[in-house]
């Protein structure tokens, strides 16, 4: 089974079914609304199985698989990789709304200005 | 004539007067600060108050020289650049800012890295240093948020001028339960082309780039969040106070001004600290505000808030 998870280096909040995604790799910020929120509230708190996140999406909304899948697949702030771990739920609500993804750049460069120093394997920014 | 670092240390002084931390532990503490410079070990506990203060954190600013070799001891947070270094031991409550040069340090605050270590530390005990300005009256507070540009200093120090409680320019902080806001700096900035006669009897003479570096001298340490205003500003052509609206927003809407710029520019800052951001917004009511070159009427319509 693959794993879905968010990508190493982001901080994720979520405030009425809008969820902030912050990217300290790259500067970026996302806003995330409809059914992509409810993945992400459920994200924040440790990988998911997949194929549970699309079966279960099929079965909730009585959608096609490819909804979702296009979501997961276009979203910078996700990866896939091996899953280990047990099976948690995720929390979607209702009525479907379609996962909209909202790019914010113009903070970039905040980080261009401060570079990182390494801080060791114990130490920030390997959190 | 005064040595560079004492001014320097006397500048911090004065603008870090209303920095406070609260620990539930140990009551009302502050983080002690120790300057090391030069070759010559300046050393003085200058934040300490009459009668026993339990310290929450050493902080050493070490000025010239070499960067100094840290030995890692537990988790360690580091960032910087040629001319400064700030390094934060988590567990060891102590950190570190290094500075090359006073030269590259012009004024006390948010300009210098040494607002990165006190973020830092502030996070550990429970609060969350916010990329905002406050004001406020009877003690609730309008916390200005949004990316640079926007206002959020103009309107705060134009405030403070006006009479209203000023609680911080920049940089605050705020609990991670979200229901107060607590000021850092004293300090305040001003673009030099908006310097008025009113706001003589704040300057300090000093110039970051294109800002006069302000005191307020009357700063308030904490004030209840009432409400989370984020500001448009309109283009300098339109006519005075045409279309200053202040309306509701989202919850959201306010969390994408306040968490992106404060967490991006203070890297380091984790879920703690989004979360507390993220119960600021949930705990107080949202406004969008659109204002043009009336300052004042922007400023009473938050006003009507309190």
């Amino acid at each position: 089974m693959r794993s879905l998870r968010l990508k190493s280096g982001t901080e994720v909040s979520t405030v009425d079914r809008e969820t902030l995604v912050i990217s300290f790799a790259d500067g970026h910020y996302y806003a995330i609304t409809g059914v992509g929120s409810d993945l992400l509230a459920t994200l924040a708190n440790g990988p998911l199985s997949l194929e549970y996140v699309v079966a279960s999406f099929m079965a909730h909304f009585e959608k096609k698989a490819d909804e979702i899948v296009k979501f997961v697949s276009e979203s910078a702030f996700l990866e896939t990789g091996e899953f280990e771990g047990e099976e948690r739920l995720v929390r979607w609500s209702l009525p479907y709304l379609e996962p909209k993804v909202t790019t914010h750049a113009e903070l970039a460069d905040i980080l261009v200005l401060d570079p990182i120093h390494d801080a060791g394997p114990a130490g920030w920014p390997s959190r | 004539m005064t040595h560079p670092l004492q001014a320097f240390r006397d500048r911090v002084e004065r603008a870090l007067t209303p920095f406070t931390l609260w620990s539930w532990k140990v009551g009302k503490e502050r983080i002690r600060v120790h300057f090391l410079g030069e070759g010559h070990e300046l050393k003085r506990f200058f934040l300490e108050e009459t009668g026993t203060v339990a310290v929450l954190a050493e902080l050493y600013v070490i000025i010239g020289g070499e960067s100094p070799e840290l030995p890692p001891r537990g988790s360690v947070k580091m960032l910087g650049t040629e001319d400064w270094v700030a390094v934060y031991h988590q567990g060891g409550e102590e950190a570190y800012v290094w500075l090359k040069s006073l030269d590259n340090v012009a004024a006390w605050g948010p300009e210098t890295p040494l607002h990165v270590p006190l973020g830092w530390i502030a996070e550990q005990w429970g609060y969350a240093l916010a990329h905002a300005s406050a004001f406020g009256k009877d003690g609730k507070v309008a916390l200005i948020v949004g990316p640079p540009g926007v206002g959020k200093s103009t309107l705060a120090v134009r405030a403070a001028i006006r009479g209203f409680e000023y609680y911080g320019d920049d940089r605050v902080l705020v609990e991670e339960w979200g229901y107060q806001v607590h000021a850092v700096f004293s300090s305040a900035k001003c673009f030099l082309k908006d310097i008025t006669p009113e706001h003589a009897k704040f300057d300090t003479g000093l110039v970051v780039r294109d800002k006069a570096i302000l005191e307020i001298p009357v700063c308030h340490k904490a004030g209840a969040i009432m409400a989370v205003v984020v500001p448009t500003k309109r283009p300098d052509h339109h006519p005075v106070g045409h279309g200053t609206v202040l309306w509701n927003s989202s919850r959201a809407r306010a969390l994408r001004a306040l968490a992106p710029s404060s967490m991006l520019q203070l890297p380091g800052l984790g879920r703690r600290s989004l979360d507390a951001f993220s119960k600021v917004v949930q705990g107080s009511i949202p406004f969008e505000l659109l204002w043009g070159s009336d300052v004042d009427l922007a400023i009473d319509r938050i006003a009507e808030l309190f």
